[in-house]
């Protein structure tokens, strides 16, 4: 074994106390740093599989918002109150015509998203968010990502909610009122003016995903979501006005009263005709909700983005960057996202677990510098005597900057690896328990109330990586100061 | 820079080699905010195969000159010549490189590599060199020098393994297991016993005629400096006695003066 090898390898064997000390520190800050990191990373892949799977698809595309914001599932806002009215997708037939059209592009859908407050008593009122969907495309978008637990989903045309199970049972609990299928309940909307609507329950559900941040979402039929939303609705915005209808809207109260006086177009003898009333006849002109179905359609209007599904092997960040740049090209008001920048708010709970855990990880690593540091200083100074005798006898100053590199690397390898084995041992332990959320808010980074935390290989690289850097950073003023020992030091260790 | 063997040529022939040449060497300190010259002018010269005490008191400024002479420390003014090479203004490399090929260390208080054994501590400065040393020469050549100090049952023994004697005995293989032209001694029996103190004078002295080594010690013990057959006696900073083999040996060194002869 080279010498240098030796003399360091002996070093920290005869310098127990701070090997213990320094390889204690690199472990400890290992341990946590890929225990930290796996738990980020599992919750972030258990919220990527949940929003693809159950919300947002691979890709979100829709006009950006005020000052460029970037579209969301929660449109402006999230779980609460949308008083800032979302903009629609411009074009939307042919943009829909567009993007089903797009190689790699399995399913296309459009959804609204839309804030509203369901009044139960005069003490109790929850806003509840809704998406509105297009239930065909929504359907195959995500076959299988509702549990209904009551009554049935909104078929097409239908008027009503999907009632959350969470915002249920609280109301359940808190009112003593059912919710149940059938029911009628009064919806309030503040889009453009407060609007009230009273709609029957379709049924009750819950996302079969565990994700914490949807558990307060419902449905709702597309056309109530856009009225409650003060959005164009399709049937208004389809009726074509003519001139003359027109002129007459425009009108002043006088000539309207002129236009109903006895010399106007109103006649004594109105030519009607009459007809007996009768249950089949009632039926056929109110029970014809064909014209309500036609303008609930996809195609119909409004809608606040569009989720897409890529084909199996085909990369979204690829079509996302295509599309991007093909929206730029063709002066579209679109942008593409992925399922991150579509969870908005909730992947930004990530975003703040992952930048608090980075602060961390900055402390954590500071004060490892520093002890370490210390611990060196105090360790060189001890060394004086030896490093001035080395020095004396020919040892360039490259030879005992080795020496001493030889040591810090050798402790933050031999440190890292034992802090990498015990999170590893706990991360086994607790993907086998499960490791319960001990807040709400940590359900959200958990992806759900319990975890089951896998190592990530790359966070314990990148850990491995910035533990070695703490070593030598921590080493850089301890070796200069070794390294500025001049060889009289050996005489004047007496 | 001449080799050991040409110096031992030179020798043989008779010739005198001068090693080592101080020329109104002077040594400033600062101490706090004032200043303390510790060598005030010195001059001399020492000459291959010599076996010098440089004697005096504490202060006297002994060490503070061997510092110099070892290539450790730098004079303020003054030059300092080892082995026809002028120390003042030589790079930080250049200068470990004389240490490394032209002088050994024996020190007070050993000094010692704690985590290496006998052997180890005996080999480690053939391996700062460039050159990586033959295996079986080097292993036959550490052997004898253990041999020669008497250590050979202690070869693998660790420095706190053995007494304050036996590891002189190691530092003194150790400073000339280079086969180095000077051996510096700073007080080297400080730290021992008077009877081990002797016999650790007597090896150096052996060494000096079997190898023609020129050691260089410092010491304050008069029965020692009596041993040397060149003593330069210190006295704040100044040389007051300079003897060479009994004879006054001034500024000139004995090689110019056998030129001039």
């Amino acid at each position: 074994m080279p010498v240098i090898l030796s003399i360091a390898f002996r070093n920290l064997r005869e310098h127990r106390l701070k090997t213990v000390i320094i390889a204690s520190l690199i472990a400890l800050g290992m341990f946590l740093l890929v225990l930290g990191n796996s738990i980020i990373d599992t919750g972030k892949a258990g919220i990527h599989e949940s929003f693809v799977r159950s919300f947002s698809g691979d890709i979100l595309v829709g006009p950006p918002g005020k000052d460029n914001a970037k579209p969301s599932l929660f449109g402006g806002g999230f779980g609460g109150p949308n008083m800032e009215p979302t903009k629609t997708v411009p074009d939307y037939k042919n943009t829909y015509e567009y993007l089903k059209a797009v190689p790699g592009v399995e399913v296309v859908d459009p959804q609204v998203y839309g804030a509203a407050q369901i009044e139960l008593t005069e003490d109790w009122r929850a806003f509840v968010g809704f998406f509105g969907v297009d239930i065909a495309a929504y359907s195959a978008m995500f076959p299988d990502n509702l549990e209904i637990l009551q009554g049935h989903f909104l078929a097409e045309g239908e008027e009503g909610v999907m009632i959350p199970e969470k915002v249920y049972l609280e109301a359940l609990e808190k009112t003593k009122v059912d919710m149940k299928p059938g029911e009628k309940i009064k919806l309030m909307g503040f889009g453009g003016g407060t609007k009230i609507k009273f709609l029957p329950v379709a049924g009750v559900f819950r996302f079969k995903s565990s994700n914490t941040a949807l558990r307060d979402i419902g449905f709702m039929d597309i056309s109530s979501l856009r009225y409650l939303q003060g959005m164009v609705v399709g049937a208004v915005s389809q009726i074509k006005i003519d001139d003359t209808a027109q002129n007459l809207m425009d009108s002043d109260i006088a000539s309207l009263d002129s236009f109903f006086d006895d010399d106007g177009v109103v006649s004594e003898a109105p030519g009607t005709t009459t007809k007996s009333l009768s249950q089949a006849s009632l039926d056929n002109i109110l029970g014809d909700t064909s014209n309500r179905a036609e303008l609930v359609k996809a195609d119909a209007g409004a809608w606040h983005y569009i989720l897409l599904r890529t084909k199996d092997g085909v990369d979204p960040a690829a079509v996302i960057k295509d599309l991007n740049a093909d929206f730029k090209s063709r002066n579209m008001d679109l942008v593409a996202l992925d399922w991150e920048g579509a969870a908005g708010v909730v992947a930004s709970f990530v975003v703040a677990a992952q930048t608090f855990f980075l602060i961390l990880v900055i402390i954590i690593s500071i004060v490892s510098v520093i002890v370490i540091m210390n611990t060196m200083v105090v360790s060189i100074i001890e060394r004086t005597a030896e490093i001035g005798t080395m020095r004396a006898l020919g040892a360039n100053k490259s030879y005992i900057r080795k020496i001493f590199m030889t040591e810090t690397f050798t402790l933050s390898v031999v440190g890292g690896l034992i802090g990498l084995v015990l999170a590893g041992i706990l991360l086994f332990v607790l993907n086998r328990t499960g490791l319960p959320a001990p807040h709400s808010l940590f359900e959200i980074i958990f992806g759900g109330k319990i975890m089951h935390p896998v190592l990530s290989w790359v966070s314990a690289a990148q850990a491995l990586g910035i533990m070695l850097l703490v070593g030598i950073v921590s080493s850089l003023y301890p070796t200069m100061v070794a390294l500025r020992i001049q060889p009289v030091k050996a005489m004047q260790s007496n | 820079m001449r080799s050991h063997l040409e110096s031992l040529e030179d020798a043989k022939k008779g010739h005198i080699v001068t090693l080592v040449e101080l020329n109104d060497v002077r040594k400033v300190y600062p101490l706090g905010k004032t200043e303390v010259e510790a060598v005030k002018g010195v001059s001399f010269c020492i000459e291959q195969g010599d076996f010098v005490s440089i004697a005096g008191p504490s202060g006297s400024g002994k060490s503070t000159i061997l510092n110099m002479i070892g290539c450790i420390d730098v004079p303020t003014a003054g030059t300092v010549t080892i082995d026809g090479r002028k120390t003042g203004g030589l790079k930080d490399r250049d200068i470990t490189r004389l240490r490394h090929e032209v002088i050994g260390f024996i020190f007070q208080s050993f000094n010692l590599i704690p985590v290496l054994d006998v052997y180890e501590n005996i080999e480690f400065p053939l391996l700062l060199g460039k050159q990586k040393p033959d295996k079986k020469a080097t292993r036959e050549w550490i052997d004898y020098l253990i041999a020669e100090v008497g250590l050979s049952q202690w070869r693998k023994h660790k420095p706190n393994e053995l007494s304050g004697g036996q590891r002189q005995r190691v530092a003194i293989a150790r400073a000339l297991v280079t086969k180095p032209k000077i051996v510096l001694a700073d007080e080297p029996t400080a730290n021992l016993d008077s009877k081990t103190g002797e016999q650790i004078i007597e090896l150096m002295k052996k060494i000096n005629r079997e190898m023609d080594t020129t050691f260089i010690f410092s010491t304050h013990d008069q029965k020692i400096v009596t041993i040397a057959d060149h003593i330069i006696r210190l006295m704040d900073g100044n040389v007051i006695e300079n003897l060479r083999k009994g004879v006054n040996a001034d500024a000139m060194c004995a090689s110019a003066q056998a030129q001039e002869e």
